[in-house]
């Protein structure tokens, strides 16, 4: 579906050059929902918005449907752009039309008849649950209504892909909640391919199957979101996901272990099971449950008084089982 | 003196009303291409942007009364005459254009770019963006500076009164001043409080409307 080739972005100002993305490889299939996150400054801006091309890349190819967005300019990359939807961190609506006029000006740019407006405008606003605010301005909607007015008018085009950038940075926990949930009934019901940048890995585990780490205009690791989450970890994607597992470290054991429970594995008592069939002790230092796209995921950091034999056949054990076990120390 | 009153009056309105329309006729446009080819902007152009903003500001460096008679040989040639309240709607029209291009290039950049941003994603053409998002977006500043901008043609027209331009600052100057006529003064001065005043008070209030109509 989008096919990014050796991506790169140089921001040229006052012969001061800004790498913001670096060689970057990515494809996103049909029906995806991609996140990418980064910390602010990663360059996922840049890189989402070379995907539409208001940003020209400095090299690199960016292929979305088959089309070569690269090699066009003019009328071409214009009516292609009509066929990428784009919602925005600060919605970006026009404060001088209403939530019917904001919705139908993609359609009015392409001169499409009133009737076909009103009929396809009116569908949109169902979808997004804002039929009553019609005739509203934006200044008197909330964040997330704004949002679901972006979302309405990125659609109006039918598009095949959606691109997200910090759509839901602007708003609180709930409203965030409920635009993912609209996000991904899209993705669903539409079968559109959505890009989702931001900075929350929480965005992430709620709505992406696939995901990439982006740092410093690189992209550090990538993958299904569930492997990436289980992945044996770099300290470089460490503090995007490694964040809700805390360990102190002044605690110093013998043998300390992070396991990973995902799946079957999660439903089973395991560390009984080690106990009792190797006789150890296993001291419990923390733990965490989260979903990651419905799926649970648990993780464990525990220590094993003992030496390395007990470790080995520990590991073994585990295994076994289907549990990833990774040695912190 | 009421009919002379009058007579100025109405000469001034004629020349700020049909200045006016030249002015943001011609001034618009300038404006427009002043911010899109700005730096990254819709239709970037270095060169353009450039040589228009030299022009602009060496125009708006001239004070009036020397860009009046320093364009005269223009206004012969456009009018036929340099004399008269037709022939000083030529260094009003030239005075207050570039006035009235860095008005709009101001209003203009006020708009948030993620709003142009959007539209270029939509796929918009830049004639499309400056219709339809730029110049609705900031119509109520546009609106504010056509008020402040026929104000200052209002005091450039009582100077064009020098060159026989008619109006109320042409009574002023050969009644109130020549010939001492206080009363004359005084009207005169009193005349031009309150157009003033009612101008700015009609912009405000159109300015006003479009802004509440959009909080609705
Ligand atoms: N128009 C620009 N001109 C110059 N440098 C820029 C421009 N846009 C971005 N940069 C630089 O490129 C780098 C990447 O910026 P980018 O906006 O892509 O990051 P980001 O990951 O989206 O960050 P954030 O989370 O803060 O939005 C930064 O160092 C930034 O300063
Ligand atoms: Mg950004």
């Amino acid at each position: 579906m989008i096919e990014i080739q050796n991506l790169s972005k140089i921001y040229e100002k006052a012969h001061q050059k800004v790498v913001a993305i670096e060689h970057i490889d990515l494809k996103v299939e049909r029906g995806d929902i991609y996140g990418i996150v980064g910390l602010s400054g990663a360059g996922k801006s840049s890189l989402v918005r070379c995907i539409n091309r208001i940003e020209d890349p400095t090299t690199g190819t960016v292929i979305v449907d088959g089309v070569d967005l690269t090699s066009l300019s003019g009328k071409a990359l214009r009516s292609e752009r009509q066929k990428i939807g784009m919602i925005f961190q600060n919605f970006n609506l026009l404060s001088s039309k209403t939530v019917f006029e904001n919705i139908a000006f993609p359609l009015r740019l392409k001169g499409l008849d009133k009737e076909q407006i009103q009929k396809r405008v009116l569908d949109l606003l169902e979808k997004v649950e804002l039929t009553e605010k019609a005739d509203v301005y934006p200044v008197n909607l909330s964040g997330g209504q704004k949002q679901r007015v972006g979302i309405a008018r990125a659609l109006a085009n039918e598009p095949s892909v959606l691109l997200c950038d910090e759509s839901t940075s602007a708003l609180d926990p709930k409203t965030t909640k409920q635009i993912l949930g609209l996000l991904k009934r899209i993705n669903k019901e539409f079968g559109v391919t959505l890009v989702v940048i931001t900075h929350e890995m929480d965005v992430v585990k709620a709505i992406c199957n696939k995901v990439a780490i982006l740092e410093s205009g690189r992209i550090i690791a990538e993958g299904d979101t569930i492997d990436v989450f289980t992945r044996k970890t770099s300290d470089a994607t460490k503090h995007f996901i490694g964040e809700s597992v805390s360990s102190d470290s002044n605690h110093r054991g013998n043998n300390r272990l992070q396991l990973t429970f995902k799946g079957v594995s999660a439903e089973q008592p395991i560390l009984s099971g080690l106990i009792r069939n190797l006789a150890v002790d296993v001291n419990i230092l923390s733990g965490s449950i989260e979903t990651i796209q419905d799926y649970p995921l648990g993780k464990l950091i525990v220590e094993l008084p003992g030496d390395s034999n007990v470790l080995i056949e520990a590991l073994d054990y585990l295994s076994a089982k289907g549990v990833d076990a990774e040695v912190l120390s | 003196m009421m009919e002379m009153l009058t007579k100025a009056t109405l000469e001034t309105l004629y020349m700020v009303i049909v200045s006016a329309i030249f002015t943001v006729g011609i001034g618009l446009p300038l404006g427009i291409i002043l911010v899109v080819t700005s730096e990254n902007h819709i239709a970037t152009n270095k060169w353009i942007s450039g040589v228009l903003s030299y022009v602009v500001n060496m125009t708006r460096s001239l004070p009036f009364i020397i860009l009046m008679i320093f364009i005269i040989p223009i206004t012969r040639w456009l009018i036929g005459t340099s004399i008269g309240t037709e022939a000083a709607i030529v260094p009003l029209v030239f005075a207050a254009i570039p006035f009235f291009a860095r008005v709009v290039e101001s209003a203009l950049h006020e708009i948030d770019d993620g709003v142009i941003e959007a539209a270029i994603a939509m796929g918009a053409t830049p004639l499309q963006i400056i219709i339809r998002v730029m110049i609705p977006e900031a119509l109520p500043s546009l609106v504010l500076g056509v008020t402040i901008t026929v104000i200052n043609l209002l005091g450039y027209s009582a100077m064009a009164g020098a060159i026989g331009g008619g109006g109320i600052g042409d009574l002023a100057i050969r009644y109130g001043y020549h010939r001492f006529r206080t009363d004359v003064m005084l009207m005169t001065i009193f005349l031009l409080v309150i157009l003033v005043q009612s101008i700015q008070s009609s912009g405000n209030l159109i300015a006003q409307k479009i802004i509440k109509n959009r909080r609705k």
